[in-house]
């Protein structure tokens, strides 16, 4: 259908031209209109508290403490269930967030802008590896780590980046995929890079040298840094791309670890849903397939960019790390997602694919019609709250979002 | 016709040259004969769901 076609030739171009930099972190509660208190963003569609998974609650009660909203993690928990709290999806809040994705008004959030055309996306700040509130983790230690980003790193990399000219998104992506980085489960090179941006403002606008040590020590230290970079970077590209007339290009994907939802261009913003996928991966030692959560997360928005699972290619060494298996078989990742896209993208391309670009822009039709499901590099939680993360590995997404998304554009086109 | 039946016992005399399209158990069991195997991946469109099938071909007609 040649409306269909130039439509997602229009949606392609709003991908391929979006110019993504990283400009400022400030706190939520300043710079996400509506968000209010006792106001709780979530990764995923929209949920209520009683069908959330382990995880997620457990995330909810760490951060109602974190906010002051409750004394402890049981009083948070019963707040939660009679109603206290107003659970939102990140997505409504031009933000992203990994995994359970807590979002609320104190903590710190990344500002990436699409250069191109104006828009803003949020993410919070990556708190590391091990317990984190991202994998339901809520002790002490979780709690005085976001308190120290929301204290000490988010303003000093605030103060940082308002006094530069940002850090430009696309050429550094570009870089990381021939470095070996995929954005979704590694991110060792950007992470590198990324630093290497900062810290010569960093240093200029530090007061404090021993701060500006713990500041650099942590960014240094955690090889996922910039998968939250990444995930707002995938959200200043997309959200230009909503609400095109009769385009099938899917704008987000994204699970709450109970449902798996996506949207798509021409129907706005509603979610096609359907039960999340269990990952299969490799397990921490004294973990296993038992213990883990189903999918979760907003990080599929790098996916929907091309990144992740669909530059595969691009890291072998994750498909060793989430069991995909051998380094060669990376490619297939790669070539299979280029079956279910429009397009492909030339400035971020995989050396060994013979510069290809990454595969752009999911097309709900190729989905259906190939039966080829996004495929999706994800860490593990585990499924209990407070425990945090236990593995990583690779999910499909559900097709029956997709076939449930073309019946809705069917209907929204008037040809069901 | 008749080329087909002289052909039949060179057929099952040489070794074969397979190629697979679609169930990969076949292949997968030549493989653990020995038998040199290039699988095509190949599913009915729409998992062959009629009503889908039907609204891809208006989506893309």
């Amino acid at each position: 259908m040649e409306k269909i076609e130039k439509a997602n030739e229009e949606a392609l171009r709003r991908m391929l031209t979006a110019d993504p930099v990283l400009i400022d972190v400030r706190p939520a509660g300043e710079v996400l209109s509506g968000l209010g208190e006792r106001m709780i963003l979530h990764a995923g569609p929209p949920i209520e508290w009683a069908r959330m998974c382990g995880p997620m609650r457990g995330a909810i009660a760490g951060i109602a403490v974190f906010e002051g909203w409750a004394q402890d993690l049981e009083e948070a928990a019963q707040l939660a269930e009679s109603g206290a709290f107003d659970f939102r999806p990140n997505h409504d809040f031009q933000a992203v967030g990994p995994m359970t994705g807590m979002t609320t008004q104190s903590q710190p959030v990344m500002i990436v802008e699409n250069r191109t055309t104006g828009n803003r996306s949020y993410c919070a700040i990556n708190e590391g590896l091990g317990k984190v509130m991202r994998f339901g983790g809520n002790d002490a230690e979780v709690l005085d780590r976001l308190r120290w980003l929301r204290d000490v790193l988010g303003p000093a990399l605030g103060t940082a980046l308002r006094q530069s000219d940002g850090v430009a998104l696309k050429a550094l992506i570009a870089r990381g995929l021939t470095m070996g980085d995929e954005m979704h489960q590694r991110n060792v090179a950007c992470s590198g890079l990324l630093l290497r941006a900062l810290s010569p403002d960093l240093a200029r606008t530090a007061t404090d040298t021993a701060v500006l040590a713990e500041s650099l020590s942590f960014i240094g230290g955690n090889d996922q840094f910039f998968l939250n970079v990444a995930m707002a970077t995938g959200k200043a590209i997309m959200d230009p791309v909503r609400n095109i007339e009769g385009s099938t290009i899917v704008t987000a994907m994204s699970r709450n670890g109970t449902d798996f939802g996506i949207r798509v261009s021409g129907t706005g913003d509603t979610w096609f849903t359907a039960p999340v996928e269990m990952p299969e991966g490799l397990y921490f030692p004294g973990f296993s397939a038992e213990d883990a959560n189903p999918d979760m997360g907003d990080s599929t928005i790098v996916e929907t960019v091309g990144l992740g699972g669909f530059a595969m290619a691009a890291a072998p060494a994750v498909a060793g790390f989430v069991g995909a298996g051998s380094a060669s078989a990376a490619a297939l990742f790669t070539r299979d997602m280029a079956e279910i896209t429009a397009g492909e993208n030339p400035e971020w391309t995989i050396p060994s694919l013979d510069y290809q670009g990454v595969p752009t822009g999911i097309d709900i039709r190729l989905v259906v019609e190939s039966g080829v499901a996004p495929t999706i590099n994800t860490g593990i939680a585990h499924k209990e709250p407070g425990r945090g993360q236990v593995g990583a590995g690779v999910v499909k997404a559900p097709l029956a979002c997709f076939e449930a998304a073309l019946v809705g554009f069917a209907e929204a086109m008037g040809v069901a | 016709m008749s080329d087909t039946k002289d052909d039949a016992p060179g057929l099952l005399n040489a070794p074969l040259h397979v190629v697979n399209v679609g169930l990969e158990g076949f292949a997968r069991d030549l493989e653990a004969h020995d038998v040199p195997v290039v699988q095509v991946e190949w599913s009915l469109p729409a998992r062959g769901n009629a009503k889908l099938a039907d609204l891809l071909s208006k989506l893309s007609g």
